[in-house]
């Protein structure tokens, strides 16, 4: 009995004392350390780190979650023809300060006019879902959205940084103003339920570990749908150049996973999946094109490494559709290692000059 | 170059090749039960696959070639698979050649092997006495010697059935007299006997 009672008013202690700190921190004056950049947290994130618990109350690592920056605190009008260029990216510079870096930027309901964005750490872009979270890029640059690590390439293995990604929305460009989404220097970077319209071309990868694409729709492509395109312009773990003779780079790319994505083209002028140079282990399924120029393109630069290690290789595509093409189904120059699974080629019967497969070595 | 491996695949409608891979380093390609079909629909003299200069090892299995050879355009598929010239190692084995002008065109002096393809048959017999009768295909088929008991009879094989000239087993049916000695081309069987008559069964493999 006394045992079982002990629990009980531990218990109600615990419960009260919780409460009572969520009533302390209504009141941001009731906070002991008020901190500028947490304005925008949500949720219990906010009690966390506006109301540090006493030592040896509760592990507040048990607690911690991922910083969450809400954008309408930091984008009053959301309209979709007001620049929100500098708030978001007052928002991505809040995040980028703390320690660790990152976070994630939540788009709520609404159009977002966005010029120029980029993340320089990794920061997860998470709107409200692709009916209802929208931006509207209008930038005159040639990349969009953008994960670029600063100096990239010229930054070593050791210098990448870990996350970041997209989800949950739609991205709208002006017809052919820009890529849609860049990633340069980032491992693991993600983009899954995302719907781009309007682009030049789709998703650039140039470098990276781990990157994956789930479930992303691309419409009216004016150029590749997804390029995933590795070279020597980095750096090797001792800071010294890339080279042909290590595998040791910063600006390769391994371990690419696509999984559910289609695409159409009004341009005709890019590939539906483009797989240039230094390019590893790349997989995907579930891949529809339509109305590209090419299909499936692998090629690799002259200069590479004469046993191809530096070209693509380990190319794995299951279930891979390509319709109406206008050059070649797969185009494949220079590469190691390709399995196709359940592929569909069906060219453009208006076409000239059309092969479903090449496969030839060039250099 | 490294191997490229394509399975279960559709290939359709090509203005040229369906598949054309051409070059010195290309090594280790396999095909594996796909269907390559209506290549070649606006365009005269191309197929399903070309290899040009290949040197490393080719294998086509299992597939299905010019089932819809004239898928929405006007020419059939000139060949289901052309083996060009300075092409090394290549097996072409049980896949189905349907409507193709011509199964497979050999140009190549490598080692190429055919081997228990099928598909409708093209082959036809020539001299056998007054309407001679076949039935079958390429590597299985039961031939009826026509009338007057000829002392020879030739079976026409189709175009690109085989690489080389085939092995042929030849056996009498019931009641039909001994053979006395076969020859084969890569386009013909010829039976040698006295007086065939009735019928003969024959194997014949590349």
């Amino acid at each position: 009995m006394r045992l079982r009672l002990s629990v009980r008013w531990g218990s109600l202690l615990f419960w009260a004392s919780v409460i009572l700190m969520g009533l302390a921190c209504q009141s941001e004056a009731a906070c002991p350390v008020p901190n500028p950049n947490i304005n925008a947290f949500i949720g219990y994130q906010r009690l966390i780190d506006d109301c540090p618990l006493p030592a040896g109350t509760l592990n507040r690592a048990i607690m911690q979650r991922p910083a969450i920056v809400n954008a309408p605190e930091y984008c009053p009008i959301i309209d979709g023809t007001t620049d929100n260029s500098s708030c978001l990216t007052s928002a991505v510079a809040t995040l980028c300060s703390q320690s660790p870096q990152g976070g994630e930027l939540y788009l709520s309901q609404g159009n977002y006019l966005v010029r120029d964005l980029n993340m320089p750490c990794p920061i997860v872009i998470r709107g409200a879902g692709m009916s209802t979270a929208s931006i509207n890029y209008q930038g005159a640059t040639t990349a969009g959205l953008r994960w670029v690590v600063a100096g990239f390439p010229s930054i070593t293995p050791s210098h990448q940084l870990w996350g970041g990604g997209i989800s949950g929305v739609t991205l709208t460009y002006t017809s052919g103003s820009a890529d849609a989404l860049l990633v340069e220097g980032f491992n693991q970077w993600f983009a899954r339920d995302v719907k781009i319209v309007n682009p030049q071309g789709g998703v650039h990868i140039k470098s990276g570990f781990g990157q994956k694409l789930d479930n992303v729709r691309l419409e009216n492509v004016n150029g590749f749908m997804v390029k995933i395109e590795g070279d020597l312009s980095g750096r090797k773990r001792d800071g010294s150049a890339c080279s042909t003779s290590s595998p040791d780079c910063s600006s390769r790319v391994d371990f690419v996973t696509l999984d559910h994505i289609n695409s159409y083209s009004n341009g005709v002028n890019g590939h539906c999946v483009e797989l240039i140079g230094f390019a590893n282990t790349i997989m995907g399924e579930h891949i529809a094109c339509e109305g590209f120029d090419r299909g499936l393109s692998i090629t690799c630069p002259a200069g590479m490494a004469a046993d191809l290690s530096q070209c693509p290789h380990f190319i794995f595509m299951n279930d891979f559709q390509n319709e109406f093409f206008n050059s070649y189904g797969l185009y494949a120059t220079d590469f190691l290692d390709l399995k196709m699974d359940k592929p569909y080629f069906y060219g453009n019967a208006a076409a000239a000059n059309q092969n479903n497969v090449y496969i030839a070595v060039v250099n | 170059m490294g191997k490229a491996k394509f399975s279960n695949g559709l290939f359709f409608s090509a203005q040229k090749d369906c598949v054309l891979i051409e070059g010195s380093n290309v090594t280790d390609i396999k095909f594996l039960s796909s269907d390559i079909n209506g290549c070649n629909e606006s365009n005269g003299g191309f197929g399903g696959i070309n290899l040009i200069g290949v040197s490393g090892e080719i294998n086509i299995l299992g597939n299905t070639f010019c089932e819809v050879s004239n898928y929405g355009g006007a020419f059939p598929m000139a060949y289901g698979v052309k083996v060009g010239a300075g092409t090394g190692k290549t097996q072409i084995v049980d896949n189905s050649f349907w409507d193709c002008t011509a199964r497979v065109v050999n140009v190549s002096t490598g080692n190429v092997m055919l081997r228990a393809n099928n598909g409708p048959s093209n082959a036809s017999m020539g001299s056998c006495g007054g309407n001679p009768g076949l039935q079958g295909n390429e590597q299985h088929m039961t031939i009826s010697v026509g009338t007057g008991t000829p002392s020879r009879c030739v079976v026409n094989f189709g175009s690109g059935n085989f690489s080389k000239a085939p092995t042929c087993v030849v056996s009498p049916g019931p009641g039909s007299v001994a053979i006395s000695s076969i020859a084969t081309t890569q386009t013909q069987l010829t039976i040698n006997g006295t007086k065939l008559s009735g019928t003969y069964f024959a194997i014949c493999q590349d």
